[in-house]
């Protein structure tokens, strides 16, 4: 039995978290919902020791496939596990954990009602799933699916908070996100229709063959994804949802999509250019220099616009703009160094960013108040929370000894390795920018008095413990990034198709 | 609604219906349609009698605590027999493979785990139809 279970470890993973969900439902009626809500958060961290032991499997004995239904490849759906999978699913269950641990202790109280709360456990397990979902699989019909189930699932989970501004941000997004599913499929069916593949192992071996006879065809195929997943995943001139969104909805919510969900149209569009239509091809294409022209856009454009923001949750959502386009940089840049940066700064911009809305939930819960200019002296009432949102602004900047650094120094590389210093300005120019909007919270915090002296408390334990164990996450990539560095050189180097080197 | 011979012709055809809705289940690896088609079909025909005799009656003969429990029943449902593959040894979802008998080739038996399967999505999508009908009209009120 522990055999049938560690070779069918990447499916398993995804129905297990499908059906926790299904299971949520039933349990409305129990005496005591806390037993639901820890339920779900143990599948979770169930999940996440999958995920580390796969990826422990996959750095030991290199990447495997996986044939759903025993049907093999052109035919049946595959599943690839690769360092990008082993990475993405760290990334989820390190991340998705501690931020239901955190809304499990008055979920109830923020959505409404006991099954409101239920559905929302369902809808939150299932974008997990999704995207755990999105991270293994290796057929393009299988990702389109994948993209659906966690479109819906986030924007349900916005308007989670039954009121009429998170419904408002949840129908823009609903819109933009069903227009970006169109372009996916769109982009699908020409791959299919140019290849007669929907595996993307093979669609590459076809498009290497024979994508010079229609050059055309495959450049509209990615723009069509470009455009597709750029929406989803909130690049620059298509964000316009994702503050609204993100800052409407309740904080678990906020630090759910903005860390993971748009993450996983990231691993998405990294698999369909990598992997599907192959490194060679793309890298040929002035494809990568338009990501590379979008990404530097993002990190200048995302961080004056956040700048520009009183409220706490708008800025970090603006942030999250700004933070998308250094992982966009490096997918443009297509060397080593730069889509290793990308996938430390998948995982390390997820870690930073929960941490960062959830304990901007914390604030505006214990104090009221949802600006930053009336935020005077926070830090001394909530030590806590303001100290692991300073852990988290460092690392957002990008100090040394906190997980930001050590992605932006992997950017900061591949820029300087394909010679293009204009990256190397912005990448620097875009850390000092975030100083300038984060630092300024922390000093309204910790250096100036507070206005009235209410009784304000820290947050449940338990919510305390959540955000610690991110903060303690950032630092420990931070410092000790060696096996994580490892793991997404090697992924790194399975998009580039390069011998991996360890 | 007081409308006789709407109701009188609904309740006339709506055993039909379901019926039809069943067969479209029971069939989907026979015949055109399959769980998703028969599931609307079978959704259906619950929809058009809350529609005839009001929201309060439908809610009698199904309430929306039971369309909830058989829409997590039809997805645990599909997850089970999924697993049956790995518990024979196989991977998931694994049919012949499995050491499922697959039955005669034409008959209602012939396709090992997918009528059961196929049973599940039935079910989950009839339900899906119902609640999510049932949450469109309690808005309007």
């Amino acid at each position: 039995m522990p055999g049938a279970i560690s070779e069918n470890l990447a499916v398993l993973i995804v129905v297990a978290l499908l059906s926790t969900a299904y299971i949520m439902p039933l349990l409305t009626k129990i005496r005591k919902f806390h037993v639901a809500e820890f339920f779900a958060v143990f599948m979770l961290a169930l999940a996440l020791s999958g995920g580390v032991y796969l990826a422990r499997e996959i750095l030991h004995n290199g990447a495997f496939t996986y044939a759903v239904g025993g049907w093999p490849a052109p035919w049946g759906i595959e599943l690839s596990l690769d360092a990008i999978s082993g990475l993405f699913l760290i990334t989820v269950g390190l991340v998705a954990t501690p931020i239901l641990l955190y809304a499990s202790v008055d979920l109830v109280k923020d959505v409404g009602s006991r099954s409101r709360a239920a559905w929302f456990l369902t809808l939150f397990l299932l974008l997990v799933a999704a995207l755990c979902g999105l991270g293994i699989t290796g057929d393009l019909f299988n990702i389109y699916v994948m993209v659906e189930v966690a479109t819906i699932a986030s924007c349900a989970i916005v308007a989670a908070r039954n009121d009429a501004v998170a419904v408002e941000a949840t129908f823009k997004y609903l819109m933009l996100a069903t227009i970006g599913s169109g372009f996916v499929l769109l982009g699908i069916g020409f791959l299919f229709v140019l290849t007669g593949n929907l595996n993307m192992a093979f669609i590459a071996q076809e498009l290497s063959a024979s994508w010079q006879n229609y050059p055309t065809a495959l450049w509209v195929c990615l723009s069509f994804f470009l455009v597709g997943f750029g929406v989803k995943s909130a690049l620059f001139p298509l964000h316009v949802w994702l503050p609204d969104a993100h800052s409407s909805a309740i904080a678990p919510s906020s630090a759910m999509l903005s860390s993971l969900a748009i993450k996983g149209y990231i691993i998405a569009l990294l698999k369909v250019f990598y992997v599907a239509v192959g490194a060679d091809i793309i890298t040929r294409l002035p494809i990568t220099n338009i990501l590379t022209v979008l990404g530097m856009l993002a990190i200048i454009a995302g961080a004056l616009f956040a700048l520009a923001q009183d409220e706490l949750k708008r800025r970090l959502a603006f942030s999250t703009v700004s933070q998308v386009g250094y992982i966009f940089l490096g997918i443009g840049l297509g060397n080593i160094q730069g889509l290793t940066g990308t996938f430390m700064h998948i995982l390390s911009h997820a870690a930073t960013k929960s941490l960062l809305f959830l304990a901007a939930g914390a604030i505006i819960k214990q104090t009221g108040k949802s600006r930053i200019s009336e935020m005077a002296g926070v830090g001394f009432e909530m030590p806590v929370t303001l100290g692991v949102f300073a852990v988290g602004s460092l690392s957002m900047i990008g100090i040394p000894l906190f997980s930001g650094f050590v992605s932006k120094w992997q950017l900061l590389l591949g820029s300087l390795a394909r010679g293009n210093y204009l990256a190397v300005i912005v990448l620097v120019g875009g850390s000092l920018l975030a100083a300038a909007y984060l630092l300024p919270v922390l000093r309204k915090a910790f250096f100036e008095r507070p206005t009235q002296s209410a009784a304000v408390t820290e947050v449940a334990y338990v919510q305390l413990v959540a955000m610690l164990f991110l903060a303690v996450v950032i630092i420990m990539i931070g410092t000790f990034p060696g096996v994580v560095l490892q793991l997404a050189e090697q992924a790194a180097a399975t998009l580039l198709g390069l011998e991996v080197l360890l | 609604m007081t409308d006789f011979i709407l109701k009188r012709m609904v309740s006339l055809v709506l055993p039909f219906v379901q019926m039809l809705g069943l067969y479209v289940i029971f069939h989907g690896h026979l015949s055109p349609g399959g769980s998703f088609s028969g599931g609307i079909i079978t959704g259906l025909s619950l929809i058009a009698f809350s529609l005839v005799f009001g929201l309060e009656r439908g809610q009698e003969k199904v309430s929306e605590r039971m369309m909830s429990l058989v829409e997590s029943f039809g997805a645990l449902w599909y997850g089970a027999m999924g697993l049956v593959g790995i518990l024979r040894g196989t991977t998931f979802l694994m049919n012949k493979g499995a050491g499922v008998p697959l039955g005669a080739p034409g008959k209602l038996y012939s396709g090992g785990l997918i009528l059961l399967i196929t049973l599940g999505v039935g079910l989950k999508v009839a339900s899906t139809m119902v609640t999510l009908f049932v949450a469109l009209m309690e808005e309007e009120e």
